[in-house]
């Protein structure tokens, strides 16, 4: 099981500095990593909202079933490569074979 | 040159869950030791127990349907069905004393990976002592797990109101996307 886990570490790694998520280093890294941006959302002087009574406070039950490529479609990274497919055809020119100007 | 074994599903998924869990005991680790509701009385870190989407917390969120105090009503059991699909999904219960579920959450990553998307965050419709923490526990507890896999953006998508916009929006390092409707921090 750890033999697997590692392996697939090297695929998401995207922080050379990264322990792998079975090693006790890489709760401790994840601590550091994150402590600043909780600071600022929960840290000191925290001021609670005052719009939870009511229930939802973000969603949109008519996203469900989208794409990223239909929620962002302006980021091209996000399209899979059959989105990518349909929305860039090849266009060949008509009259010319391979290699004529 | 030897070829390297795609993962099995079970093997991800089994990675992912360990990350959710680990990521939700650093969230909470991190959480003041003493909290202020929106009634401005001190909720002790001890009291609040941070779980994925458990068999009790989905039994507690079908009850919230019945309220007639939900400003929209979605079915959370449709919501938790279409992400179990995904094996890198963010989930979040967030319980008062273990037993009063107050808040829950879920998202996941953008197909890039590079960003990760908290798609549905709600809160008790009635209120419980939590009231006014529900949202940046959710909050805080993404950017975690968003630095746990490696995501370089947090995106909450369609905040509910301009209320929830502009709490986001006095809160440092955020800004507002308006074509996408989506509040996001860069990580």
């Amino acid at each position: 099981m750890s033999v697997a886990i590692s392996a697939i570490e090297i695929s998401d790694m995207s922080d050379d500095k990264k322990p792998p998520i079975d090693s006790p280093e890489f709760k401790e890294w994840l601590k550091k990593k994150s402590k600043r941006h909780v600071d600022d959302i929960l840290g000191e002087n925290h001021e609670p909202a005052d719009f939870e009574t009511g229930g939802v406070i973000c969603g949109d039950a008519d996203s469900l079933d989208k794409s990223d490529a239909e929620l962002f479609p302006d980021e091209l990274e996000e399209y899979t490569p059959e989105e990518r497919r349909e929305r860039f055809k090849v266009h060949k020119r008509k009259g010319r074979k391979h290699g004529e100007q | 040159m030897s070829a390297q074994l795609k993962p099995s599903y079970k093997v991800v998924k089994e990675k992912f869950e360990m990350v959710r869990q680990i990521s939700r005991e650093v969230a909470y680790e991190q959480l003041s030791p003493v909290l202020k509701n929106r009634f401005g009385q001190a909720i002790l870190r001890g009291n609040i127990g941070l779980d994925g989407f458990t068999f009790e917390a989905q039994r507690k969120l079908k009850s919230w349907e019945r309220s007639d105090s939900r400003r929209v009503a979605w079915d959370w059991e449709e919501v938790a069905k279409s992400y179990r699909t995904h094996p890198k999904r963010f989930e979040l219960s967030i319980w008062f004393k273990d037993l009063e579920l107050s808040g829950a959450s879920i998202g996941r990553p953008t197909w890039s990976c590079g960003k990760l998307r908290l798609d549905y965050i709600e809160s008790h419709p009635m209120g419980t002592p939590l009231d006014g923490l529900v949202t940046d526990i959710s909050v805080a507890a993404g950017v975690v797990y968003a630095n746990a896999i490696g995501a370089t953006q947090l995106r909450i998508m369609n905040p509910v109101n301009t209320a929830v916009r502009d709490h986001y929006l006095s809160k440092p390092g955020f800004s507002f996307n308006e074509r996408g409707n989506f509040c996001y921090r860069d990580l």
